[in-house]
């Protein structure tokens, strides 16, 4: 977990990813096929409803991060519907048991600071 | 075999290539962004820019990406780092033999290159050493002179051309070196002091770190300029780097000198390997060198000169500029010494040489050059031998290792990858080689400067490794690593994975052309090996010729000492007396025969030559060189050189009564042929001195400045007739242990005048072994060297005939089944030993004859081509050839034949 440079509360509503958090929603997003780096930016927006916005900064260092550790592979390919090569990324077997890894310590997370924020709702 | 790319280059080039790549896939995004807010409704121009605001900042992001990539690089060798010391403490055998043999080789060439560096290569600490020049010249000399007169000028010479100078040098500086006694409100100590003209420091370019240097103000009025300059070395050393030391009075020879500054640090004087302590001004000489002043004598040759060359100004340019200056000298020369014509005319001829100086001069360098360079190469063979060991022993490591890369490679590892973890690995030995041996050349450094007979050396050598030798030390670890570590590495890496993982057995299979490799690998140990051996034998026998000379001095039960009382103010009178008394006391030692002295000590390097002329000798072409040294009364009957004709000095040959010579049996043969020399007259100097010594005994040859010195005429005179007597060297004939006589002999002459020092107390033969310290040394090295040489061609041997054997085991056996005996199969493994070593003899033979080539000049009394010493390294190799390959040999023959063939 890293923590932002900026000690001072930010204007914008929109919450600021965690590195870890990046790297899960990548393999999930990946979990439903291959996708180039726009796709995955889209997607991730798209399925969010806009509140996840990607920074292109984070993500490709994120890719890379991940290619580099085994959990996803990359190839340039022609895309199906235009005429143009991306580099595509698809997960590896290591990379849906990491994914899967990911998952379980994200909702612990999750429900344990729910608990610590609103403890009422609970019960 | 891209065994170009396979590290570094390969590395590289995916990065470079990673990057674009990575280029490329954000230009592509940016594409798609743009579109799709071109489709959203912006213009081209809207969409590019709304693009390029969505994404941020694009070098910041390949700037993160390539920190990774190199964080990661970092990471995996880190990862085989830790893996190849893991797998190193698992085999420590393997792990001691190669960091051992690879420490012995660095720490070894560690040491010589840096006495080397030291002594040779460097350049004086002073401003652009480049422009610095040495003068000496060559042709006849007029007068008496020390060793190394051709590097030597009289004052007045000097003056002569110090003040025509043509301006082609910025300064032209003398100086001259000497030990004094040195008292600063303590007991007298030895120092060494540096006379120097007053533009020396100036020349040299040379500031103070206190105070100031000397000056031409401190060269002017002769006996009044009482002022010292000491060293920065000398003033922490015996200073205690005491900041009030300025105008501090010490004493030199008993005269008071006012200390004026320290010179700044670094600088030791001219001479490298001879550092100086203190500096005083040439207008003191009467001070530092008591007996003689020769600052007015033209034939008195003794000053060194050096000078700064103008800017400009080439050397050669300078030479041909300077002849005036020096014709002058020479014709100056001549009107004040009377020589007739014929010498004149050869005299003028005399040329002014102008050589190189930055590095200083000293004859220790001259001396040493040689010799270091011959050390050199053998420690680099020494090293090559260790690599070449290293080399087949990773070899030998990785075919056990087979079976495990087999597994890493089909289970996906790359080869880059395997390759990287090996190298490592032999990284790893060769920093751990490289780290011990600088530690070991610490030591080996010190013994050997300390070997060295001569004083300070230990303050002008430093045996603590600097920048210069820790990086020349890191350098050849990692050429060795990888140069031998990246054969076997390749070549493990390229298993024939089928036919390993195959073989259930476990045993290791070798293929044939790694078998070829180490049988090459082995081939070349024997043959450096044998090289060594050749020189170590060479030395040795060179050694024992050297030490098996007749010195003409029976020098057992002999012990030597030096006062010097004109150093503590005595008279003339006063000396002589002195000198009187302390044999009459050391003769009465219980136990001592007889005492005597010299003023020259017996072969210790330091001589004198006259120019002689002889009664009834009328040969004015041919060279009339004596050498000279003179005695008290009963030396050669106490040195034990017997006496062919005539008598000794009596104590009746003082100043006054009339004045006698011996010679040696040369000089009789030389001038007198077959007559009878005593009573005939000679005197030093050329065609017109007086004929004022009269002969009066003849003495056998005997070696005077060292071992090696051909015959050559010699003439001896009482040391109580010299006006002037300065140091003596006293020798004590005695039964008693050295060590007791000379405290015996201390407890004398402390009774006799106790204010004298005695110096230099050793026994003869200790002084005899100082002579011949450099064939010693060698010797001593060349063995050394030779032995750790062959004993690794025997590890090789032992290893590559072990290999030979298991891998044969099967044909082995099956040949016993078919009725081989045990001999046969005995020959059989000896037979391809045997083999190795004669190739291994037929290249090195030649070799090492070639190579005695280069060291024939550090040879007494022999050539290089020396059949029994090339017969005795021969026979060496062959028995531990034969030695390293008895064990597995015998292992063979235990083969059950059963056994081996069930192995299938």
């Amino acid at each position: 977990m890293t923590l932002d440079k900026a000690s001072h509360p930010r204007r914008d509503s929109r919450p600021e990813l965690l590195q870890g958090t990046l790297d899960m929603l990548i393999l999930r997003t990946l979990l439903a096929g291959a996708a180039h780096g726009h796709q995955i930016a889209k997607h991730i927006q798209r399925t969010t409803e806009d509140v996840l916005l990607v920074e292109h900064g984070s993500l490709y260092p994120a890719l890379h991060r991940l290619e580099r550790k085994g959990w996803i592979v990359s190839k340039w390919e022609k895309s199906k519907d235009k005429n143009r090569e991306f580099k595509f990324y698809r997960l590896t077997r290591t990379g849906k048991a990491q994914l899967n890894v990911e998952q379980s310590k994200w909702k612990q997370l999750s429900r344990a600071i729910a608990r610590v924020i609103s403890p009422a709702e609970e019960n | 075999m891209h065994w170009r790319r396979i590290f570094f280059w390969k590395q590289k080039e995916d990065w470079s290539h990673r990057e674009s790549d990575f280029q490329h896939e954000l230009l592509v995004h940016l594409k798609e962004e743009e579109e799709e807010q071109h489709d959203a409704g912006l213009s081209a121009e809207e969409a590019r820019y709304a693009a390029l605001r969505a994404f941020g900042n694009q070098a910041r992001i390949t700037e993160e990406i390539r920190a990774m990539s190199i964080s990661i690089w970092m990471e995996q060798l880190a990862k085989n780092f830790r893996y190849a010391v893991r797998a190193l403490r698992k085999q420590p055998g393997f792990a001691a033999i190669a960091v051992i043999s690879l420490a012995l080789g660095i720490g070894a060439n560690t040491s010589i290159f840096s006495i080397t560096d030291q002594m040779l290569l460097r350049s004086l600490p002073v401003k652009d050493p480049n422009r610095l020049v040495l003068l000496s010249w060559n042709g006849q000399f007029i007068g008496g002179s020390s060793r190394g007169y051709r590097q030597s000028f009289s004052y007045p010479m000097y003056v002569d051309l110090r003040d025509n100078n043509p301006g082609v040098f910025t300064g032209i500086a003398g100086r001259w070196q000497e030990i004094v006694d040195l008292a600063d409100h303590g007991p007298v100590e030895r120092a060494t002091a540096e006379l120097v003209s007053g533009n020396y420091f100036d020349t040299l370019g040379v500031g103070a770190a206190l105070g100031r240097t000397l000056t031409m103000e401190d060269d002017k009025v002769k006996d009044a300029e009482p002022y010292a300059v000491v060293s920065y070395e000398y003033w922490q050393r015996r200073m205690g780097g005491d900041p009030s030391v300025l105008n501090r009075v010490i004493d030199i020879n008993g005269h008071p000198m006012t200390i004026v500054g320290v010179v700044q640090h670094g600088f030791e004087g001219f001479e490298a390997m001879h550092p100086t302590d203190v500096f005083v001004s040439l207008m003191m000489k009467n001070t530092v060198t008591p007996t003689w002043d020769d600052m007015a004598r033209r034939n008195s040759i003794w000053l060194k000169l050096f000078a700064r060359l103008s800017p400009g100004v080439s050397g050669a340019a300078a030479k041909s500029a300077m002849s005036v200056a020096y014709q002058t000298g020479l014709r100056n020369d001549l009107a004040a010494v009377s020589r007739n014509e014929q010498f004149g005319e050869r005299y003028l001829k005399n040329k002014l040489i102008v050589g190189d100086a930055s590095k200083g001069i000293g004859n220790l360098q001259t001396f040493f050059s040689k010799p270091l360079y011959v050390l050199l190469g053998m420690v680099g063979t020494l090293l090559l031998i260790a690599c070449v060991n290293l080399a087949s022993l990773l070899l030998s490591r990785s075919a056990a290792r087979q079976k495990e890369i087999a597994i890493r490679l089909s289970l996906g590892a790359s080869r880059k990858s395997l390759v990287a973890l090996i190298l490592t690995e032999s990284l790893v030995i060769a920093l751990a080689g490289g780290a011990v041996g600088v530690l070991l050349s610490i030591w080996v450094t010190s013994s050997l400067v300390r070997f060295l007979p001569y004083d300070n050396i230990d303050v002008a050598i430093h045996a603590v490794p600097d920048w210069r030798i820790l990086g020349f030390a890191a350098g050849l670890s990692l050429f060795t690593a990888i140069l031998f570590g990246l054969l076997p590495a390749l070549r493990a890496s390229r298993p024939d994975l089928a036919r390993t993982l195959k073989d259930e057995s476990g045993s290791v299979s070798v293929g044939r052309g790694q078998m070829r490799v180490r049988r090459l690998l082995v081939a070349a140990q024997v043959m450096l090996s044998l090289v060594l051996l050749m020189g170590a034998g060479l030395f040795a026998r060179s050694l024992y010729k050297l030490m098996s000379i007749d010195t003409g001095i029976a020098s057992s039960q002999l012990v030597q000492f030096t006062v010097d009382p004109s150093l503590h103010k005595f008279t003339p009178e006063r000396s002589r007396q002195y000198f009187l008394d302390l044999q009459t006391a050391l003769g009465r030692m219980p136990g001592a025969d007889s005492a005597s002295a010299s003023s020259f000590p017996l072969l210790a390097n330091d001589a004198w030559e006259n120019t002689v002329r002889v009664e009834g000798f009328e040969h004015p072409d041919q060279n009339s060189q004596a050498g000279w040294n003179e005695m008290l009364p009963g030396f050669f009957s106490t040195a034990g050189v017997p006496l062919l004709m005539g008598r000794e000095f009596t104590p009746a040959d003082v100043a006054g009564a009339p004045k006698v010579v011996i010679v040696n049996e040369t000089f009789a043969k030389h001038y007198f042929a077959n007559d009878n020399p005593v009573g005939h007259r000679v005197g030093f100097g050329g065609s017109t001195v007086p004929l004022d010594m009269q002969i009066v005994g003849v003495v056998k040859d005997l070696k005077t400045t060292d071992l090696k010195e051909e015959p050559k005429p010699y003439t001896f005179t009482p040391a109580l007739q010299n006006a002037q007597p300065s140091a003596m060297t006293f020798y004590v004939r005695s039964r008693q242990n050295p060590r007791i006589l000379g405290q015996a002999a201390r407890q004398a002459a402390g009774q006799v005048d106790a204010t004298i020092p005695l110096y230099e107390m050793k026994s003869v033969e200790a002084q005899i072994n100082e002579t011949h310290f450099m064939d010693r040394l060698f010797a001593f090295l060349s063995a050394a060297f030779a032995s750790l040489a062959t004993l690794m061609a025997c590890i090789g041997l032992y290893g590559v005939t072990a290999m030979a054997v298991s891998r044969r085991t099967q044909e082995f056996g099956v040949r016993m089944a078919l009725g081989a005996t045990r001999a046969n199969i005995f020959r059989l493994v000896l037979g391809e030993v045997v083999l190795l070593t004669l190739a291994g003899i037929a290249v090195g033979v030649p070799a090492g004859l070639a190579s005695a080539k280069l060291v024939a000049s550090l040879l007494y009394g022999m050539s290089g081509r020396n059949f029994a010493v090339t017969m005795a390294a021969v026979a060496v190799i062959v028995v531990v050839s034969l030695l390293a390959a008895y064990l597995p040999a015998r292992r063979a023959t235990r083969i059950d034949p059963i056994q081996a063939l069930r192995y299938e």
